[in-house]
């Protein structure tokens, strides 16, 4: 095996892992404060991709700049879910939220599919686009930018938790519902805003890949099963573990590929799962106390 | 106040029909098939729903288009003008509703029945129609094994998957020829389910017997994030052609990847699928440029009658005909050649008319690139495929060189040297 196809395997992997983290990342965020497993985060992706793409189409300008438009617009559909649904089935047992974001999910899904159809689509973009080469090696310029934004967008939501009073809130609440309630935190709104910083993240995610991967009503898929598995590999709850744990599944999966064949670029990802579950339960960055 | 009007038909009224009608027979002759106003049902079974809707949309369409025109110019001659009737039956895309149609069409008088798109479904359906002794024309349905069982029933004008390959080695030897150039190295790469499996044994089995040397053979899962992997050892491998078969959303990324990683090679050729969807060119523009697509028809070949099918096509429905709308629409006019030979309705005169079928490109409503003549157990031992190349953002049909509408683009520019 050439060593530059090994490199290269190397760096796209890691390009693409800081995607994941994104993904991994928010809906760890979702986890961590609500204990809410969220099965419509791969439809808010698919949202924010469609939101870039319809604003690039009509007002004619570069993916990049629609960044605040798809966050926001997001935040607002998040922050209104878990207000008007989540919130009533908070207390409910973990199965009904389950079957509740699924449904979500679902109906969101076909929503799309009704109003967009399944069709593929791109957004055509010629600045800050193509590849740079150094050497043999290839940088794909859009998976670039999306890592980059990636690492930034992970270290402001890392301050975002640590020093502002609403992050230390909604860490408050992740520790002690109970506790937090008892010293005036305003529990249902808190929930609401991780919710939507959860879904803004993801739909951030959504407009840094837009340059270089296909839309389509069901493409958060390709990414939430991975996000899953990463969030779990981490640690649930752990915010670095969740990033790290993403350029780890990112690297495996891209070596995977280059080493085995076809769907055996899954084996790797999914070994260094199994093997983390049997020897650290807690994931490779979580705490005793999950 | 309604006022209720009693129509009731006494004894006396009812002999009295009855021995006109007895009259009428007899002086008529029973009327059966030379009568001018009788109609010919046939059934076709299409997923008109579910996700393949879009498609089954396209096959109705090419059916109903070729059942108009030929109502039109007089419907089935030699039964007095007798005109075609379409009985449709939704598949939804499952085996088990398509079974269920079948018999439902049969048993209220399909004299045929067609469809059903998938292969799955066509398995299922030609049984069917294989017990009840009726004629099942496939319409779209590619897997070679449909006509391998030695069915009696079954009849299928198009090309099995297995032919595809065959043509595309056809096609690589017809470009050495004309082109003088050497091609010796191929490399294939395919999503890894059982059509890009399937389709890369018969690349491995023909590149063998055809002295090619397959230099990469690369599977990939469908529906992955990311091909820089596969796309850069195809790459190290330096393939003189590259091979294909890939659903849209991989085609899309494959191709992006490969500008970016700089791949580049004589020829890409697909095979159907994602090569062959015009949201391919829609959704990447100009990189589709110069990718070929090995498939069973394009709307521009050089055969009597497609100018015209097309065109009424895009009048009566706002685009151009397709692939399968061409396949299906060339079916009905099978069954309306074997009609008029058959001068019955009986299902059995017909599957006898059907197994005597023998059309040639453009002759009566057959507008596929090969003549129709069925073997024993029912293919169509001339169909053969058509290689496109997608220039100027259209597929132009290039391979068999008869039938062409414009010629191949070969080698491939470099990407550095597109604009």
């Amino acid at each position: 095996m050439d060593t530059n196809i090994l490199v290269q395997a190397i760096i796209s992997g890691l390009l693409m892992g800081g995607v994941y983290a994104l993904v991994a990342v928010s809906l760890n965020l979702i986890f961590g404060v609500m204990k809410i497993i969220n099965f419509a985060h791969g439809v808010f992706m698919m949202l924010g991709m469609y939101f870039t793409y319809w604003v690039s189409v009509f007002l004619g300008i570069h993916p990049y700049l629609s960044l605040l438009i798809s966050m926001s617009a997001l935040f607002v559909i998040g922050f209104l879910i878990q207000y008007g649904l989540i919130n009533r089935i908070i207390e409910a047992p973990e199965h009904n939220q389950l079957l509740l974001t699924l449904g979500i999910a679902l109906f969101l899904e076909n929503l799309a599919l009704f109003l967009w159809s399944p069709n593929f689509r791109m957004v055509k973009v010629t600045t800050l686009a193509g590849a740079m080469h150094a050497g043999d090696l290839m940088f794909s310029t859009p998976r670039v930018i999306a890592f980059g934004a990636a690492l930034c967008m992970t270290v402001f939501l890392y301050l975002f938790l640590m020093k502002t009073s609403c992050g230390k809130a909604i860490r408050a609440i992740s520790q002690d519902r109970e506790g937090a309630h008892v010293i005036g935190i305003h529990r249902k709104i808190i929930y609401s805003v991780a919710f939507g910083i959860g879904a803004a993240c993801v739909a951030a995610a959504g407009t840094m890949i837009t340059p270089f991967f296909y839309i389509t009503p069901t493409v958060g898929m390709v990414f939430v099963i991975t996000a899953f598995v990463i969030v779990v590999l981490g640690g649930l709850g752990s915010f670095w573990g969740a990033f790290f744990g993403a350029l780890i599944v990112g690297i495996a999966e891209s070596l995977g590929e280059v080493l085995l064949s076809g769907s055996l670029k899954q084996v790797p990802i999914y070994s260094i799962f199994i093997l983390t579950l049997l020897l650290r339960p807690k994931g490779l960055f979580g705490k005793k106390h999950v | 106040m309604k006022k209720r009007v009693k129509r009731e038909v006494n004894r006396r009224e009812f002999i009295k029909g009855m021995g006109a009608l007895g009259a009428a027979v007899t002086f008529s002759g029973f009327p059966r098939l030379a009568h001018s106003a009788e109609e010919v049902k046939f059934g076709v079974v299409e997923p008109l729903t579910g996700p393949l809707a879009p498609l089954g949309l396209s096959d109705r369409r090419g059916y109903e288009q070729a059942v108009d025109e030929i109502n039109a110019a007089g419907g089935i001659k030699s039964l007095g003008g007798a005109r075609l009737r379409i009985m449709l039956g939704d598949s939804e895309g499952k085996p088990e509703v398509g079974m269920a149609e079948t018999e439902k069409h049969i048993q209220r008088g399909a004299v045929a029945v067609m469809g059903a798109f998938q292969s799955a479904v066509v398995f299922a359906t030609t049984q069917v129609a294989e017990k009840y002794k009726t004629p099942f024309i496939v319409g779209v349905g590619v897997a070679e094994s449909i006509t391998q069982r030695g069915f009696k029933y079954t009849f299928r004008p198009i090309a099995t998957d297995a032919w595809h390959i065959r043509d595309e080695y056809e096609y690589l030897a017809y470009i050495q020829k004309k082109k003088g150039v050497k091609i010796k190295t191929i490399g294939i790469f395919y999503e890894d389910t059982l059509w890009g499996q399937s389709s890369a044994k018969a690349w491995k089995k023909l590149a063998a017997e055809k002295g090619y040397s397959i230099v990469a053979d690369l599977p990939y899962p469908h529906a992955t994030s990311d091909v820089t992997g596969v796309i850069s050892k195809l790459k190290a491998a330096n393939p003189d052609v590259a091979m294909t078969v890939a659903y849209i959303s991989d085609a899309i990324l494959v191709t992006k990847t490969m500008k970016d990683l700089d791949f580049n090679t004589q020829a890409i050729i697909g095979m159907g699928g994602g090569h062959q969807d015009d949201a391919y060119i829609r959704t990447i523009g100009k990189l589709a440029e110069y990718v070929s697509v090995c498939e069973n028809w394009e709307n521009d070949l050089k055969i009597p009658g497609v100018k015209e099918a097309n065109e009424n096509f895009l009048k009566r429905n706002g685009v151009e005909m397709d692939c399968v709308a061409s396949m299906c629409y060339t079916c009905v006019y099978v069954l309306k050649d074997a009609l008029e030979r058959a001068v019955s309705t009986d299902r059995e005169r017909l599957r006898d008319a059907l197994a005597k079928t023998h059309l040639k490109p453009g002759e009566k409503g057959n507008i596929q690139p090969s003549s129709i003549i069925f073997e024993e157990a029912g293919q169509n031992k001339d169909a053969r495929t058509v290689i496109a190349q997608i220039q100027n953002g259209k597929r132009r049909s290039i391979f068999p060189p008869e039938f062409a509408a414009s010629t191949p683009i070969w080698p491939m520019p470099k990407w550095k040297d597109r604009k």
